[in-house]
């Protein structure tokens, strides 16, 4: 695990969590949206790659009758890409569909995210606006669905 | 256990080209049984990993292949998390139910231990890595059988004499059997279960 | 069996040309753009990712576009680009109860908690031609941003969805429905169909995969077959469901899960009813359909069919086609089918050969011994008159 192993159970779970979402909110942006904020950053970090782009597939599995036992449901493309900064700290992204460069800038976002001098810089700068522009389409959609929220009348049949 | 980060190398420079490349050794190699092949698509190996099985894995195991290591590379965390890493195979204790073993040549279990496949399915046998300390094309072994015109010459360095004398007797259960590739440095070479082989001395 | 013929380059070569030619249509109108097919024919774009068993829309619209519009041959595109991708493990198994809805109805239960949603839906319409369409007109604009804003209601509609838990749970609770798992029941993993053959009786997850990228028309056709007489079916639709669910996968060097992406997917439940058997009292079986986008045909259709099949294992009478496995598994795959039924056209020269001198030779035979009947007969007349 890349998160220093001498930290305490809670800080560790911690750390996790933050890093599950953001690495969630660098995946489901758009790409045009996070080069635009990444680049405003104007960071220039020294990286190898670990893992060059490359895109594949994953098997998605559903449930059957949603929640029983899994089943292979269909492929989906998916690239991703590892980075080492020169500090050693290692950067990963998995991010559906082709878009190479969505992959390398998310897996060096992860990797100064990580880091202690450039995590706050980041947090607020990319995370947190994308997180807020993700959050809004997700209202705009749910205010579009609940516009055809409908109330079914039962008409009773007439007997007589 | 999970992948160790400050383990980890690089992979292929051009992951889709390489791989192609390799496999293109890979499939002359156990086309023309005894032919040298040399693969030197990646700069590093993980400590313990020579070059060509390094480049042998990143081209053929993915999460579908059941890999067993021998007990050495089996312990080694840097190979561990650089396959998984890369290749995310699942590593497996039973030779039996593998689908790739890489194993050093002083490891070498009984090859009866691995799957040889089925008469209905003999292409579902384990097919064999070895890490072995020197290949050369001197006299030792004499090849003969398909891909090969009359006869080649092959020494490979520190195969016990075990899985020799299996390896030759195995020929008895075509169409069942076991292909080998054995690795040493950049070094490729493999022998396919159609390949006779003769002890020349 | 066919056999191999040389020569044609040329003519292939000025064939593919005019094909492409014919693709284009006339230069004098602009060129349809992939971004276009993709944005405004979605849901041709979703039936290519569900056969084509890839959830890609810019690749189904492109495969569209090179296919000059022909899904089959989309499809079969995208399941040729799929064999080139290797495959980077498995997802967590998608969690459609937490789906962000866009659409939900149910043709069960009237008030659901959570409520019913028609989303986008071409139901409701009169099916009359819009030439407005036709004249290009500027496009409606969707509630959201359109007539809701203006009558109020936006603040209404602003606040969050509230939470649809599956309507058949209701049933559930009350244990007139099949439980879709046993409580504690461990995960199996699947087998894939894409990675081993079908073996018969194949299980129901490989069943249900198998549906899940068959033909929409077919197995529309079978639900309805069984529906109206030939499969004892008298469904109801539990729960429909349109959204997006979030994809997690678990990288092996993380060790947890990360989130990827959305996709969109329609679900569907269907409920039917079971007249119990020794084991099992009198209660309501559920048929479950999954697919990519906006898919709600195919979503019903499949799990129309795969409550269809599970015949044998609910101990009812197998009596038609759509409840035999072999006959419906083996017969989903719109590429196989379309394979084999196109390899007709290559050339089969030798084999008709053959068939054409047979007939000619049964048809001499069959004469000869006509006009040696006759000969007989005659001769024979000749005899009796002697």
């Amino acid at each position: 695990m890349s998160v220093a192993n001498q930290q305490d159970p809670t800080t560790q779970a911690d750390a996790q969590a933050a890093r599950q979402r953001w690495m969630g909110i660098l995946a489901k942006a758009s790409s045009d949206d996070l080069q635009q904020q990444w680049q405003a950053l104007q960071l220039e970090p020294e990286y190898q790659f670990i893992r060059k782009p490359e895109t594949g597939l994953t098997m998605l599995r559903g449930r059957l009758g949603g929640a029983g036992q899994p089943f292979n449901f269909g492929e989906m493309t998916l690239t991703r890409c590892a980075v080492r900064l020169s500090s050693g700290t290692l950067g990963v992204s998995y991010i559906a569909g082709r878009d190479k460069q969505h992959a390398i800038t998310a897996a060096l976002a992860d990797a100064l995210l990580q880091e202690a001098d450039t995590a706050t810089l980041l947090q607020n700068t990319l995370i947190t606006p994308l997180a807020e522009k993700q959050a809004a389409q997700v209202q705009a959609r749910a205010a579009a669905a609940n516009s055809t929220k409908v109330d079914f009348f039962t008409l009773v049949r007439g007997e007589d | 256990m999970a992948v160790i980060s400050n383990t980890l190398i690089a992979g292929f420079n051009d992951p889709v080209q390489d791989a192609q490349q390799v496999f293109r050794a890979a499939l002359k190699a156990m086309s023309e049984p005894g032919t040298l092949m040399a693969c030197s698509f990646t700069k590093e190996a993980p400590e313990g990993l020579d070059n060509s099985s390094w480049q042998l894995a990143l081209t053929l195991f993915d999460a579908d292949t059941k890999v067993w290591l021998s007990p050495a590379l089996a312990q080694n965390d840097a190979v561990i998390s650089n396959l998984r890493f890369h290749c995310q195979c699942p590593l497996i204790d039973n030779t039996a139910e593998a689908d790739f073993a890489l194993c050093n040549a002083d490891e070498l279990p009984f090859l009866a231990d691995f799957n040889w496949g089925n008469a209905e399915y003999p292409d579902q046998s384990t097919s064999l890595i070895v890490q072995v300390p020197a290949i050369s094309d001197e006299p030792f072994w004499t090849l003969t059988g398909p891909g090969i015109e009359t006869q080649r010459s092959l020494r490979i360095a520190g195969l016990p004499e075990h899985f020799r004398a299996d390896l030759i007797r195995s020929r008895q259960r075509f169409p069942l059997g076991i292909d080998t590739f054995y690795c040493c440095g950049d070094q490729l070479v493999a022998l396919p279960r159609t390949t006779q082989i003769e002890e020349a001395c | 069996m066919y056999v191999a013929v040389k020569g044609g380059e040329k003519a292939i070569d000025n064939a593919h040309a005019l094909m492409r030619s014919q693709r284009r249509g006339d230069s004098k109108v602009a060129e349809l753009s992939v971004e276009q097919i993709r944005q405004q024919l979605p849901l041709a774009v979703d039936r290519v990712m569900n056969e084509g068993s890839v959830y890609d829309p810019e690749l189904a619209a492109l495969a569209l576009k090179q296919a000059s519009g022909d899904a089959v041959e989309a499809i079969f595109l995208l399941r040729a680009y799929r064999t080139t991708l290797p495959r980077f493990g498995y997802s967590e198994p998608l969690d459609t109860e937490n789906m962000q809805i866009e659409r939900r109805i149910s043709g069960t239960f009237k008030d659901l908690p959570g409520g019913q949603i028609l989303g986008s839906t071409y139901d409701y319409t009169h099916r009359l031609l819009d030439f407005a369409l036709l004249a290009e007109g500027e496009a409606p604009s969707s509630p959201a941003e359109g007539s809701c804003t203006e009558a109020g209601e936006l603040e209404d509609s602003l606040c969050e969805l509230e939470a649809c838990p599956r309507v058949l749970e209701l049933l559930n609770k009350e244990g007139l429905i099949e439980q879709s798992r046993q409580p504690g029941e461990a995960d199996e993993t699947p087998r894939d169909l894409t990675r081993e053959p079908v073996n018969y009786p194949a299980e129901r997850a490989v069943r249900l995969q198998n549906l899940i990228r068959g033909d929409e028309g077919f197995l529309l056709s079978l639900s309805y077959a069984a529906m109206r007489g030939y499969g004892d079916s008298h469904p109801f639709a539990g729960e429909m469901r349109t959204g997006r669910v979030s994809v997690e996968l678990v990288p092996e060097e993380l060790g947890f899960p990360i989130e990827i992406g959305e996709v969109l997917v329609t679900e569907s439940e269907m409920v039917n009813q079971f007249h119990g058997s020794k084991e099992q009292p009198p209660q309501f079986t559920r048929g479950y359909g999954l697919a990519f986008g906006r898919a709600e045909r195919k979503a019903m259709s499949v799990a129309l069919v795969e409550r269809a099949l599970r015949a044998g294992e609910l101990g009812e009478e197998v009596l038609y086609p759509t409840q035999d496995q072999e006959f419906v598994l083996s017969h989903t795959d719109c590429v196989s089918a379309n394979g084999f039924v196109s390899h007709l056209k290559l050339p089969h020269y030798v084999d008709f050969q053959s068939e054409l001198e047979m007939i000619r030779r049964l048809r001499r035979e069959i004469d000869t011994g006509e006009s040696s009947a006759r000969q007989a007969n005659e001769s024979s007349e000749e005899d009796n008159r002697r």
